[in-house]
């Protein structure tokens, strides 16, 4: 046998997880991973089928085939990869009603001047969308607080149906629906709207983050999606969590706090550490604090699974699929290159475009550089060269630190949070609270995965929806 | 006898002076000339009443079964000893063409089994078929191994991109031609101007059992590098696999290579082992019963699944498969070899299931299960 080239990393429980860069993995337990490593076979025979055919050994006189395969492996995972399929995310105002507390960077205030897109704007967007992608088109309006200029969301929607086709698009807006009003509720009804919205846990901690006047932001966003559930139907709105200190200590409360509005259906994501060197001090909580609030809240989803409530948690689900799905490139913010302009485009209120919703954060924090591609009308996507060494610089197979790492080819690279805490694109993996994050991600539910037979088969079900 | 769905070989009453080879068979009068083969009038009068039309010049055949088993334009061959088959009929719901008996696999379950003599003017013969045949729906090409006769394949490709463009062809190859990257990119140029799809089967990711079962060494090795190549340069390729007691744990495992390391993949196929042939002889070795390996095969579905690969179980009756499974079920034994036993009668699914094999009948028969 001849042993081909794969990665490592030591489980929990002492095992191994083992990766190669065609996509495959399997686990081994100790013993096995050193005779594997002296012998370039295990003493088990099952172990080494399950080695052979996903490309871990191969037969001396099949060792070519075997490196054709991987080679081709690669190729066709680069290829996914490379798509130029983008979320194209329209900000029509920066204006905001909410002060969050984590929001350092992509808001204005209610009342200030000149944070809104220009009318004359919206038909030359969508036609600039037009010219660079295919159907479907996936549209996105962010904020600020878009629903502070329904009028312009409207404008937009109408003038992507006369350009891109009635069927032909997503239409999704992020919004924290403090706003919804019965007119909008109406309208979106009449149309294929879906509505993307945050809730941070319970009244307490949501109140405590996602500031308002009136410090009812918790009851507004459950009025809202309670209304748009019963008018629109169960799917048309999701949540989206940002975890916070204060629900570091209640995982169960968040829980609560989704099946209070009838959603089965979470996302919960760390704070991201834009503009910050130094994670604790900027989101209030380490990795490692945020992992352990992280297993506490998926153990009791399980739980929740175990007794017969269909809970599913969509960071778990993302981090399962790029490991078992072949070809699963979709989401921006877990790829190699990274998800920066191949699978984001923003057009920001004032006419300029930038290749990720954390690029025109970075412009916000580190105003002399100019991290957009140009004004919406002279955009220059292959030719401007912060973009072009920005997406070469996020192939993580060739970063110091990923290539002997056993989660690489399921992983991602984030360049502008690498720009915004170390400098520049690349990183230092060792001071990456990305890496720190997914790495932890991985490791921990590919444990579970491994150890536990009905958690595998949630876990399997979550990639396979 | 059993009764199979469509009947397609023919015992001629009469006597015929018609030697070995295609004709097309006509219903209505012979209209103007065919470039491509001789034309029969077949007609639906007895006999007896018209000894005088039996005259081999006049090219009539009087059969009403035949009559009333073909539409105008259908394809026969007369096999020299008194019979006509019916080679490619409008009426069946899939035609294939054998193009070769030799072959450089010696498959444990081959069908039909190779002979090793030269026999290049059978794929002449199918180019002049499907060119007079003039079908919009496939045809299958199978044998033998149809690219074991490379630049002759390619040139039976060019004779029908000339002659029936718009006649989709589906070949049935083990691949191994394809490990020669020249002949896979002479492929991949014919697959711009006709509709072609190269149905390979793939028996195992670990090599030494694919060698095993298609009896020949180093066939894995051609025949993966084969499938690397093909579709890397473009060639839609469909996947097979037949499950056997040597191969059924593989399944989920080859599902996730072929995904994984393969492109221009259109379908996966997963095969019910049909008792004919080489099968026969084999079958205690090889035959393992579905209800024994449905969690593989649900393993091997949802490993498609997740690498957004269409996958389609053939030859399966219902009844042999977790409800679950039958929605990838297909209907898909050819209709001149299938037959529903008695069992089936007021099944509720019958409409929508495969069925049997004719041949299954006697030892290798597996009992229609419980009532659905």
């Amino acid at each position: 046998m001849r042993l081909l080239p794969f990665n490592f990393d030591r489980l929990e429980s002492g095992d191994y997880f083992l990766s190669n860069m065609a996509g495959f993995h399997t686990f081994l337990g100790h013993d096995s991973l050193i005779e594997l490593i002296n012998f370039s076979k295990t003493s088990c025979h099952n172990d080494n089928v399950a080695l052979e055919s996903a490309l871990f050994i191969a037969q001396e006189q099949r060792a070519d085939v075997a490196l054709s395969a991987m080679g081709s492996a690669l190729a066709k995972k680069l290829q996914y990869e490379l798509q130029f399929n983008p979320t194209f995310m329209i900000v029509p105002t920066l204006r905001c009603d909410h002060t969050c507390t984590y929001c350092q960077v992509s808001r204005a205030p209610l009342n200030a001047q000149n944070y809104d897109l220009e009318p004359a704007a919206v038909p030359v967007i969508i036609s600039t969308i037009k010219k660079l992608s295919d159907a479907p088109y996936k549209l996105e309006i962010q904020g600020g607080e878009p629903l502070l200029r329904f009028d312009l969301i409207q404008q937009l929607y109408d003038e992507a149906v006369e350009q891109l086709g009635l069927n032909s698009f997503t239409f999704v807006i992020a919004t924290s629906l403090s706003l919804l009003t019965d007119d909008i509720v109406v309208w979106a009804k009449e149309r294929d709207i879906f509505f993307s919205t945050s809730l941070d846990g319970s009244a307490l901690v949501h109140n405590k983050n996602r500031i308002l006047p009136g410090n009812d932001s918790f009851q507004r966003v459950k009025d809202a999606v309670t209304l748009l559930r019963n008018e629109l139907g169960e799917d048309r709105v999701a949540t989206v969590t940002t975890v916070t200190q204060e629900l570091l200590e209640h995982p169960d409360s968040l829980i609560e706090a989704h099946l209070e509005m009838g959603l089965n259906d979470m996302f919960v994501r760390p704070i991201s550490p834009y503009g910050f060197a130094n994670s604790k001090a900027s989101i209030g909580y380490n990795m490692k604090e945020y992992m352990a609030f992280y297993e506490r809240l998926l153990d009791s989803i399980f739980s929740h699974n175990a007794a017969g409530v269909p809970l599913v948690e969509h960071s778990a689900a993302i981090h399962m699929k790029r490991i078992l799905n072949p070809g699963f490139s979709q989401y921006a913010d877990l790829k190699s290159p990274s998800g920066f302009l191949l699978n984001s485009v923003l057009f920001n209120y004032d006419g300029k475009v930038y290749g990720s919703d954390e690029s025109r954060m970075l412009q916000r924090a580190l105003g002399k550089i100019d991290f957009s591609c140009g004004l919406v009308d002279t955009i220059e996507l292959t030719k401007n060269d912060l973009y072009r060494n920005v997406v070469s610089s996020s192939f993580n197979l060739l970063h110091p630190g990923c290539e002997s790492c056993a989660y690489q080819p399921f992983c991602g690279t984030d360049p502008c949070q690498n720009i915004s805490t170390q400098g520049e694109p690349v990183g230092d993996k060792s001071r990456s609270t990305f890496c720190q994050y997914h790495m932890a991600m991985f490791r921990f539910l590919l444990q579970r995965f491994h150890s536990s037979a009905e958690y595998k088969m949630l876990l399997k079900g979550w990639a396979h929806d | 006898m059993i009764e199979v769905i469509r009947n397609d070989l023919f015992k001629l009453s009469q006597k015929m002076d018609l030697s070995l080879g295609c004709v097309i068979l006509r219903k209505e009068q012979l209209s103007q000339e065919n470039p491509y083969l001789d034309q029969v009038l077949v007609t639906n009068v007895s006999n007896d009443d018209t000894s005088s039309f039996s005259s081999p010049l006049n090219k009539v055949i009087n059969d009403i079964d035949l009559y009333n088993s073909i539409d105008d334009g259908d394809i026969g061959m007369f096999n020299g000893r008194g019979s006509l088959r019916v080679l490619l009929s409008r009426k069946a719901n899939h035609n294939t063409l054998l193009v070769t008996e030799r072959c450089d696999n010696r498959c444990l379950f081959c069908s039909q089994p190779p002979k090793d003599r030269d026999d290049e003017w059978l794929l002449t013969q199918a180019a002049m078929a499907i060119a007079a045949f003039q079908g919009k729906e496939v045809v299958g090409i199978s044998g033998g191994e149809p690219l074991l006769y490379r630049d002759t394949f390619l040139r039976f490709l060019d004779v029908l991109s000339e002659h029936a463009p718009s006649t989709p062809l589906h070949i049935l190859t083990n691949g191994r031609a394809f490990s020669d990257p020249s002949f896979a990119k002479n492929i991949a140029l014919r697959c711009q101007t006709q509709s072609l799809i190269f149905g390979v089967p793939l028996y195992s990711a670990v090599g030494a059992i694919h060698d095993q079962l298609v009896g020949a060494q180093g066939a894995f090795s051609e025949t993966f590098k084969g499938l690397i190549n093909a579709g890397n340069s473009g060639i839609p390729l469909e996947l097979r696999f037949i499950p056997t007691m040597q191969n059924i744990n593989n399944i989920a495992s080859i599902v996730e290579l072929a995904a994984r390391c393969l492109s221009n993949l259109s379908q996966l196929s997963i095969m019910n082992l049909e008792p004919t042939g080489w099968a026969k002889k084999n079958w205690s070795d090889l035959y393992v019963e579905p209800e024994s390996y449905v969690e593989d095969l649900q393993e091997a579905v949802y490993a498609a699944e997740r690498a957004c690969l269409p996958i389609y179980l053939f030859n399966y009756p219902l009844c042999h498969l977790s409800e679950k499974l039958r929605s990838y079920a297909v209907k898909s034994i050819s209709d001149w070899k299938n037959y529903y036993p008695e069992e089936c009668e007021g099944c509720l699914l019958r409409n929508d299931c495969t069925g049997f094999f004719t041949s299954s009948r006697g030892m290798y028969h597996q009992q229609a299960r419980k009532f659905i």
